[in-house]
């Protein structure tokens, strides 16, 4: 029987893949020096890492409303219409 | 009745026809004929090519050809292609013709110069696509379908409402720009809204969706939203409120993407949120936004049909859909995994994919309007969306918690429409200029600047950060969420039981005056007209008589108060007006 692919399930793998993705997060960043910053058209455009920063709040917000809207208001159980 | 004959519609509609008499390998070999030769009949459609019918005092156009209507045609017939590749193995006719009729009248309502043609396809296609719902055969469908059609139904008569007012004040049929806020035009606008999904008008499409069959939903999330998108640039760009609305649309659909449990719901949501951008471009009205609108269009149809595709693939192999029973199948679905990926890469607009092409042309558009606001609104929402579409939805289904599930990818037919899919993805993210050159207006924009693409792999990276950090908040739970469907599903009861309630305490008010307490005094009255009365001041006055034998009770087994009452009024409307004719 042919072995099954399970690259995701071995810890190691996983550590290898989380630097990886550090290093990812690091680089975008440190891109922004590198590439020509011509052509910048918001004031926050000269402010390096401001969309790492961006993304990161705004997500974690949409995040966090959602649970609170989820948890005290929206989410119901599966047979809330069928009674 | 002069002019070209056959408008794209009729190609599916003739289809449709001719799927009734063909079976077996003739019936598959026709469904994919049919939106090849649709494809190319649109193609050399010229924008001289018209077709006018006289209709009562006005003039049908049911053939109005320019680049926005052959964008659309295009896409359209692509996109039918893909789904119907990968509905292929099914073996009854129903869902093709459906289907069929579907995808034709979409055409139909895109090269409709006329709103009357408009407003018959477009009641064909609610009836079309509900069949793709019922399809499932699960009460859960039917009873969704029902409530999908009832919804459309009530939107389409908002429109002809709309429809008629405008024709009244402006005596013309051609669909046009308009620009007057009236009543008219407002009603034809909520009448669009509706089958674009603009919340609070949207519910329908995250309830009836989700319910569709595994390869039916394809064509659901291609045709009805991107339709009414269509409509939208052609009636209404550059209308202020629309901006706002898209804008909010963006929001909306994240927010409810990230509580939902069910995948396929996830990517219903995330279609709110992708039309979102497109009627924010709309609202803009600059000849950049409103290219935009339509390339994003373009794009989004394929890549929402891929992730729709990915999630059919999972249905139809293990029957499963909510995110709480999956989990673990990149072990054994790497096909599908990988065009999901790629699917969830181009929604996100990373660089090299369709997305990052299409949708950065209207936040391109914002910036060039100076709406600040509306460009911080969108950048959030593409933030979202990779938080929602492109890492929940893969993660929760193909990773996280293996639940032990151990299917293998779908059918031959399924895996090629999906890798079909997953080349355009591509191939509009490398390669857009094709693209571009059939937009409606000339593209002066260039995607790939540095900055862009360093812009937006932090956005990127880092929202997928803000997911592994937050992961806890995320945790799945067996649960549904409420959106605005609940007033037609739970307030309905509500209503229902208030005007019941009012109805029996108004009947049994009458029950006891018209057939109790009235008859009873009446015939007592008539039977001794003195001694009533004496018996009245008997009671008042404490004159102690001897009470009056017992009335035989008139007792009525149902609420016969009402129609009494109605009966009495009606006669005392005779009487007056016999008076007032005759007197």
């Amino acid at each position: 029987m042919k072995k099954e692919f399970d690259w995701f399930d071995k810890a190691d793998n996983l550590k290898r893949l989380r630097i990886f993705s550090y290093i990812l997060l690091a680089a975008s960043v440190l891109a922004e020096f590198i590439v020509p910053s011509h052509g910048a058209e918001h004031p926050w455009d000269r402010i390096p890492g401001f969309y790492a920063l961006f993304g990161f709040v705004t997500c974690a917000a949409m995040i966090i409303v959602s649970k609170l809207l989820g948890q005290y208001w929206l989410k119901k159980d599966e047979g809330y219409y069928d009674r | 009745m002069t002019g070209n004959l056959l408008i794209p519609a009729f190609v599916f509609l003739i289809g449709a026809l001719v799927l009734l008499a063909v079976r077996g390998k003739a019936k598959q070999i026709l469904i994919l004929a049919v939106p090849v030769i649709g494809f190319l009949y649109i193609a050399q459609l010229s924008p001289e090519a018209t077709l006018t019918v006289p209709f009562l005092q006005y003039e049908l156009n049911p053939l109005h050809v320019d680049k926005l209507s052959k964008v659309f045609g295009y896409i359209f017939c692509i996109a039918a292609f893909g789904s119907f590749l990968f509905a292929l193995h099914i073996e009854g006719r129903l869902e093709h013709l459906a289907a069929l009729v579907y995808v034709g009248s979409a055409l139909g309502v895109v090269f409709a110069g006329d709103f009357f043609t408009l407003y018959i396809f477009w009641e064909f296609m609610a009836v079309a696509s509900v069949m793709l719902i019922w399809a499932r055969k699960t009460k859960r469908a039917l009873d969704a379908g029902y409530r999908y059609v009832l919804v459309h139904i009530v939107g389409g008569l908002v429109l002809l409402a709309g429809i008629l007012l405008h024709v009244h004040e402006t005596g013309s049929l051609a669909v046009g720009r308009i620009q007057t806020q009236d009543i008219s035009s407002w009603l034809i606008l909520i009448g669009f809204m509706l089958n674009a999904a603009v919340p609070p008008l949207s519910a329908w499409l995250s309830d009836a969706y989700p319910e569709g069959t595994a390869t039916g939903s394809v064509f659901l999330s291609a045709f009805t939203t991107k339709t009414a998108v269509y409509t939208m640039i052609r009636v209404f760009p550059g209308w202020e409120v629309l901006i706002w609305l898209g804008a909010l649309m963006t929001i909306y659909g994240i927010i409810y993407a990230i509580m939902e449990n069910d995948s396929r719901k996830i990517l219903a949501y995330s279609i709110i949120n992708q039309v979102g951008f497109m009627v924010c471009g709309i609202g803009i009205g600059t000849a950049m936004a409103i290219n935009g609108a339509a390339a994003h269009a373009f794009a989004h149809i394929i890549y929402k049909g891929l992730l729709w595709m990915s999630a059919g693939s999972v249905l139809y192999m293990t029957g499963k859909t909510k995110c709480t029973d999956l989990g673990g199948l990149y072990k054994t679905m790497p096909l599908t995994l990988i065009c999901c990926c790629i699917a969830a890469a181009s929604i996100s607009a990373f660089p090299l994919t369709s997305g990052f092409t299409t949708k950065t042309m209207i936040l391109q558009a914002a910036t060039s309007q100076h709406l600040t606001i509306i460009y911080i609104m969108l950048e959030a929402a593409s933030a979202g969306v990779f938080l929602h579409a492109g890492i929940k939805f893969p993660y929760f289904v193909f990773f996280a918690k293996d639940k032990g599930l151990r299917v293998s990818d779908p059918k031959p037919n399924m895996q090629w429409a999906m890798v079909f899919f997953a080349f355009l993805c591509i191939a509009i993210g490398v390669y857009p200029q094709p693209l571009y050159s059939i937009l409606p207006y000339p593209v002066e924009y260039q995607a790939y600047t540095g900055l862009h693409v360093v812009r937006m792999l932090q956005l990127l990276f880092f929202s997928g950060l803000a997911f592994f950090v937050f992961l806890g908040l995320l945790k799945r739970t067996e649960t549904i969420t409420l959106d605005t469907d609940w007033i037609y599903r739970k307030g309905s009861r509500l209503v229902v039981s208030v005007v019941t309630g009012i109805a029996a305490a108004i009947a049994r008010v009458c029950d006891y005056i018209f057939i109790q307490f009235l008859p009873r005094h009446l015939a007592a009255f008539a039977r001794r007209p003195i001694g009533t009365f004496m018996d009245a001041y008997r009671k008042t006055g404490g004159d102690k008589g001897p009470a009056s034998a017992a009335e035989p009770e008139l007792v009525t087994t149902t609420p016969a108060g009402v129609p009494v009452m109605f009966a009495i009024g009606f006669l005392f409307v005779l009487a007056f007006v016999f008076t007032m004719l005759f007197r």
